[in-house]
């Protein structure tokens, strides 16, 4: 049996185009509430620079992914992984992943959990809202993934048309908080673009998305398409902050993107921003589902467990996770530390990787082309 | 299928879970009045004028007073006075006495901006007494209700541009803006009304002093831009003494007045000279003249272009002495430091100590477009 090349099945397959609404919502969540201040205390008001270096960067991770990827002719990173370093090694990566996985998805709960406990319920215990949102994912991972990226489909324009509010904020905006331009050093610029990461965590999918897709040779165009949008988003929403923000104000903010829709007011909805927060479901739910869906699609691929029992785990733990975490700098500090983890995991690994797979490639030519003469 | 119905009854049930905040138990907090105590330094006394809806009232306005050291410790110390939980999810008016505003107003609005239940939307004001002093006179003697009153007496200047928009997000913003001071506006109890005298100008946090309603009006001609403003002006009459039509008025009056309004506005500043601290700004101004107190030839072309310059000369000669009174008083509210500061970054207190010295070349151009069906 060769575990690195996958077969699957023909009703199991997606479609390219859905990897565009697959990036953007994994990628989407709740970083994006909180990124435009972490990118402001780096880089100042030439932020809205490092997203776009940021930009540029992740673009050149995800060429590096599908470069990994297109080497073999239909696997996953666990193949890759299994294929490189071997039965043990690749087991022991997988794990990583899945324990990472598991970290970023209990971070996006207790994130949106607190969210919702400052701007609308603050005596709503955590526990009911995360059995709510545990609930919700079980329903969707359970029923496959082609369920999972149906949600992802949906939600994405249902949750799009908050953009559209932004456009108070934006008459706010004044144009003397961009000045003087390019004041931020390089390296500051980079910092700040580092700062974006845990806003653009979980382009990891593409890795064990990639065997699913049925029409491949239209992948990388739908990825970075989505990928272009989740950078359009980020810069959106950091130069509107950086424009309606004081320079003292937007370091103390911690979650910018909300307070935005803060200024929103109409007679028939005076608190827009309650809306937007009720609405904030929409866009991390598609997240939070296709996090659960890696890390039981992982577990079944490396200990062959059943996806329903490995789910029902995941599921008790993040509950548990999200209901007792209370204090509000564990949870900043637990967020840090995952955008810190998934820096090196989501972005610096794969560029690391390809060098390997493309030197193992060459070794086996050679092994070959010696075993014929 | 059985799945998605196990689904929905537990989403359905785990609502219940949810405080529930049924609206007869409410009192919904539309204003409040804060103030320094005057015994104990670090007190707040606070007044809060709240909404009831209990069908058996008279009145579905309720005010209550009460003292602490923090503003969520005096709502605290409210709701044991009240029979309705109070809750500040539509603050429309937040008023500060003067002696408070003149203490430092910062550390009770950021206590506000870091509630996420309050609006950003909601109006701030200084009152020229006791903030309390002035909603209780208000609330005993008049029949009006007090805290729509205010929301409304502060909404619908706003919306006709008298007034500079003051909202708690504006307030900040300008707060921690560097080279940009907040103005907010000063009210007065006029015949048991609510009434806004003047304009409080702030220097950072703390009040630094008052200017009439027409001196505010030139803040936002410099600052911003007018849809449609008025103003009123009073020129000296020596200079229209040739063209004036003697015949038709017998007045002997030492003014002309004059009452501009749909009056329009643009205008840009630009720092000139970083040695000199030099502004150059540039103000077009279009208007409609609605009243004027002698009978001029309106019709004729150098009569309205001598009124256009004369009208320009006096609101030069106003700007230049408003100016004169922001130096003295070292405010900021039109903005020239964040000017500066977007060319040279520099501190608040650093510009503080310039601003005596800044200089403002004024290129104002007023055009007169109509007058009234008349000639």
């Amino acid at each position: 049996m060769n575990p690195t090349n996958l077969t699957i099945k023909p009703t199991m397959r997606i479609k390219a185009f859905y990897l565009f609404f697959i990036m953007t919502s994994i990628q989407t969540g709740s970083g994006i509430m909180g990124v435009p201040r972490y990118i402001y205390m780096q880089s100042k008001q030439d932020a809205w620079i490092s997203v776009l270096i940021a930009g540029v960067l992740v673009h050149i991770v995800l060429a590096a992914m599908f470069a990994i990827l297109n080497h073999y002719e239909n696997t996953d990173i666990l193949g890759v992984q299994t294929d490189l370093f071997g039965k043990w090694i690749g087991k022991l990566l997988g794990t990583i992943y899945i324990i990472y996985f598991f970290f970023v998805l209990l971070s996006v709960t207790m994130d949106y959990i607190q969210v919702v406990q400052t701007f609308i319920f603050p005596r709503l215990s955590a526990w009911v809202l995360a059995s709510v949102l545990v609930l919700l994912i079980v329903y969707a991972v359970m029923s496959g993934l082609r369920v999972a990226v149906g949600i992802t489909f949906i939600f994405f324009f249902l949750s799009l048309w908050l953009l559209v509010f932004l456009y108070k904020s934006v008459t706010y905006m004044e144009i003397t908080h961009f000045q003087p331009f390019l004041s931020a050093s390089p390296l500051e610029l980079l910092q700040g673009a580092r700062h974006t990461s845990y806003s653009y965590l979980g382009m990891e999918i593409l890795f064990f998305i990639y065997p699913f897709i049925s029409n491949k040779e239209k992948a990388k165009l739908a990825t970075h398409l989505g990928l272009g949008m989740t950078t359009f988003l980020i810069l959106l929403v950091t130069v509107i902050s950086i424009g309606y923000f004081s320079p003292g104000e937007l370091p103390e903010q911690i979650w910018p993107v909300l307070v935005l829709f803060k200024i929103v007011e109409y007679s028939v909805v005076g608190r827009f921003d309650v809306l937007v927060v009720t609405e904030w479901m929409m866009v991390i739910l598609p997240n939070m589902i296709l996090l659960a869906w890696m890390i039981s699609h992982i577990t079944k691929r490396l200990y062959h467990v059943q996806q329903r029992k490995v789910l029902m785990v995941v599921a008790i733990l993040l509950l548990i996770g999200a209901g007792i975490t209370k204090h509000e700098y564990f949870i900043l500090q637990f967020i840090n530390g995952v955008a810190a983890s998934g820096f090196w995991i989501a972005f610096v690994y794969p560029i690391i990787l390809l060098p390997m797979v493309w030197l193992k490639g060459k070794w086996k030519k050679s092994k070959k082309a010696g075993a014929k003469t | 299928m059985k799945r998605l119905i196990l689904v929905s009854i537990f989403l359905l049930l785990s609502a219940g879970c949810a405080p529930a905040y049924p609206i007869e138990r409410l009192g919904i907090i539309n204003t409040i009045g804060v103030d320094s105590d005057n015994e104990d330094s670090q007190a707040l006394n606070t007044t809060y004028v709240y909404f009831q809806f209990d069908p058996n009232a008279k009145n579905i306005n309720e005010i209550i007073s009460s003292k602490a050291k923090t503003l969520k410790g005096a709502r605290e110390k409210a709701n044991v006075k009240s029979n309705f939980q109070l809750v500040p999810g539509k603050l429309r008016v937040l008023m500060m006495g003067r002696p408070l505003a003149e203490k430092g107003v910062a550390s009770i609005l950021d206590t506000l901006v870091r509630d996420a239940k309050i609006t950003d939307t909601m109006f701030l004001a200084v009152a020229d007494q006791a903030a309390g002093d002035v909603l209780h006179e208000v609330f005993q003697r008049s029949t009006t209700n007090v805290g729509n009153h205010l929301y409304q007496l502060i909404d619908t200047n706003v919306d006709q541009e008298i007034l500079i928009r003051t909202t708690l997000r504006d307030f900040m913003h300008k707060y921690y803006d560097i080279g940009s001071d907040p103005v907010l506006p000063l009210i007065s109890v006029v015949e048991h009304m609510p009434s806004i005298e003047r304009m409080a100008l702030f220097r950072d946090e703390t009040y630094a002093g008052d200017i009439s309603i027409e001196e505010g009006f030139f803040i936002k001609l410099l600052s911003g831009r007018y849809q449609s403003g008025r103003i009123e002006l009073s020129l000296p009459i020596e200079e229209f003494e040739n063209i004036r039509q003697k015949d038709t008025d017998q007045r002997e009056e030492e003014s002309l007045f004059l009452s501009l309004s749909e009056l329009r506005s643009h205008n840009s500043i630009k720092l000139v000279s970083k040695e000199e601290l030099r502004f150059q700004s540039d103000i077009k101004v279009q208007a409609r003249l609605l009243e004027i107190s002698e009978q001029l030839e309106l019709d004729k072309e150098e009569v309205v272009k001598k009124l256009e310059k004369a009208i320009e000369k006096d609101i030069n000669r106003q700007i230049n002495q408003l100016l004169d009174k922001f130096r003295e008083l070292k405010v900021d509210p039109i903005g020239f430091g964040s000017i500066y500061n977007a060319k040279h970054p520099t501190t608040q207190e650093e510009w503080r100590n310039l601003l005596p010295e800044m200089k403002l070349d004024l290129n104002l151009n007023v055009n007169i477009i109509r007058q009234g069906i008349i000639d």
